[in-house]
């Protein structure tokens, strides 16, 4: 208990016990003696500090000829109940006499260790951080990247030359309803990175059991988990003061694939199968989803999904092909989508003059198909998990892409980067320097600067000033 | 102690609790003061001086944990002083609920956590005038 005189106990206990165990004659020595009165005499050196009667008689008692310890602590425990420092006495100097005086067991608080009970723990500082940046930050209604390359990309290449070079998945927020799809590698550094923080995710969905697409659910969960029994002890002692105080507790619903469900059912005890999700199935009542079966690996099923999103005057549709190779009905299924992110991985030589489509993942041949069926709507595909095993081919494939694409139609495709925004709300995407919503037409897609690096969205004004 | 430890155990310890009090003792008596702010300001400028004036004594590396306690315990003494005069002003506006009673549970219900908190402390001032609003709730129901 904080009292006005439980620090000063805290050092003249710890100084004496420190003593006592080096010399257990300690007590009865002047030095003893001296040591406390020393400290007593600095404490109190000027008038600042009330001094109470106990004190001034546990002193007196010692700087007399003879005194001992356990005599002083006896003497000033009668006149302890006096103090009359605090306004509700907590009878901290009767603890500290009664130590003193061996009536009573008690280690003494380390002194070093003081500010590591005084300090606010961890997560008091993480959701003084979500506080802080809930109003600089733009995360509502937004799609927001949090992947370029695939697995296999930060694997041999980050680990080596470049940490910034990670995967990770995609979310978005629908007025206050955050949803993660595919919480891969470095998805929990990503998104606090981009100033998402675990309060900001209500729903989890994982397409299937691959560790670039669920290795960070474990971070999420333990997350959740940690600002829940934060929450949970702090609400215990509120709860019987403040009877109407709202309880908190953050909840998320976790939607996974069937193989990532048997796999984790320690992890994550409370999920729910996509398989459940063939038909519209609602997440709240603003966003609902959709799945289809895709055509990734053998033995292990992956799932598309669609999430329907109803905005304030329209619905918008986003679509994301997760791991597969081209078939019919997945461009069937993605036909109504109005912003469409689809996975190309690694590209080869046959796949990209389109004498042999990948297995696994769309490629570039399978993404063509995807792009190029005339009843897709989409008006903003995102190209996202690049495989980059021969060296940066983003810019290059998503330029050509774009020229299948818009002989067309009126429609744009881009490279997924982490930190890439689009507002639900336009269709925009919000540029790299300014922060400033802008339609797709108008950015300019910047390479970057070396092999592997970022690429950047740039609205006209800022190309133009870059220019300048 | 270097001067910013200072100050963040001067705000921690008694500018908060200053604070708690004024904006606590205002919605009580749903009426502004103009000058409550105005003090703890001159507080804070207060303990800044101390600290200027002192500067030798505060950066005696030998006794920085004696001259740490020492602070504090200053700190709390005044921390009791605004909670004394809190009491003092609630008990005026409803004499017949014993503050001093409340606050002694609420303190021993904090006594018997494991972790005390900064907040936990702070929230004895919105406790006690809450007291005032369930009376006065209580009376307008009969």
């Amino acid at each position: 208990m904080n009292t006005c005189l439980s620090g000063l106990w805290d050092i003249l206990l710890e100084k004496y016990y420190e003593k006592m165990m080096s010399n257990p004659d300690y007590a009865d020595e002047d030095t003893c003696r001296e040591e406390i009165g020393v400290m007593l005499e600095r404490f109190y050196r000027d008038n600042s500090l009330r001094k109470p009667l106990h004190v001034q008689i546990f002193y007196d008692e010692l700087s007399k000829n003879g005194g001992d310890v356990q005599h002083a602590a006896e003497q000033a425990d009668k006149k302890s109940e006096e103090c009359g420092l605090c306004v509700i006495c907590s009878r901290c100097a009767r603890s500290f006499y009664e130590i003193l005086s061996h009536r009573r067991m008690e280690r003494p608080l380390p002194t070093e260790w003081n500010k590591y009970f005084v300090d606010r723990n961890q997560m008091y500082f993480y959701l003084s951080a979500y506080k802080l940046l809930k109003s600089y930050r733009q995360i509502k209604d937004t799609l927001i990247c949090l992947k370029g390359f695939s697995s296999t990309t930060p694997a041999i290449y980050s680990a080596v030359f470049e940490g910034a070079c990670t995967g990770g998945g995609i979310y978005f927020n629908l007025d206050g309803f955050g949803v993660v799809i595919d919480p891969g590698i470095g998805f929990v550094e990503s998104m606090h990175k981009q100033g998402i923080f675990i309060e900001d995710i209500n729903a989890v969905i994982v397409t299937h059991n691959h560790l670039d697409h669920n290795a960070d659910m474990g971070t999420v969960s333990a997350l959740s988990y940690d600002i829940n029994r934060y929450y949970r002890n702090q609400e215990r002692f509120y709860q019987q003061f403040f009877p109407n105080r709202r309880s908190r507790k953050h909840e998320i619903s976790w939607w996974l694939d069937e193989s990532t469900q048997k796999a984790n059912s320690e992890i994550v005890p409370m999920s729910r199968c996509l398989t459940e999700c063939y038909e519209w199935k609602e997440l709240n009542s603003a966003v609902a989803i959709k799945v289809i079966e895709t055509k990734h690996m053998s033995g292990n099923k992956s799932y598309g999904i669609k999430c329907k999103l109803k905005l304030a005057d329209k619905v918008t549709i986003i679509g994301y092909t997760s791991d597969t190779r081209y078939f019919l009905e997945l461009a069937e299924f993605m036909r109504e989508c109005d912003i469409l992110i689809f996975n190309i991985s690694d590209i080869y030589e046959k796949d990209v003059r389109g004498k042999k489509q990948k297995n696994t993942h769309l490629g570039y041949d399978g993404s063509i198909n995807l792009l190029q069926d005339d009843e897709q709507k989409f008006r903003l595909a995102i190209a996202s998990e690049f495989c980059c095993n021969n060296g940066d081919y983003r810019m290059n494939v998503v330029r050509k892409l774009n020229e299948h694409v818009r002989h067309r139609r009126k429609a744009y495709v881009m490279p997924g980067e982490v930190g890439m925004k689009v507002d639900l709300q336009s269709g925009g995407i919000f540029c790299s320097r300014c922060k400033q919503v802008v339609s797709p037409e108008s950015v300019c897609i910047v390479s970057p600067e070396r092999e592997f690096g970022t690429i950047q969205y740039v609205c006209r004004s800022c190309r133009y000033k870059a220019e300048d | 102690m270097k001067d910013y430890e200072h100050m963040v155990l001067a705000i921690d310890e008694l500018i908060s609790h200053r604070v708690s009090g004024i904006i606590c003792m205002e919605s009580c008596r749903s009426c502004y003061f103009p000058k409550g702010f105005r003090k703890v300001f001159d507080s804070f400028c207060e303990i800044r001086k101390d600290y200027e004036d002192n500067q030798e004594i505060y950066s005696d590396e030998s006794m920085e944990m004696v001259e740490q306690t020492r602070f504090q315990a200053y700190c709390r003494q005044e921390q009791a002083e605004i909670l004394n005069n809190f009491i003092k002003e609630l008990e005026e506006l409803a004499p017949e609920i014993d503050f001093r009673e409340e606050a002694r549970n609420y303190y021993c219900a904090l006594e018997q956590e494991d972790v005390q908190t900064p907040e936990m402390y702070l929230s004895v001032y919105p406790f006690l005038a809450s007291l005032i609003s369930t009376k006065e709730e209580r009376v307008s129901e009969l």
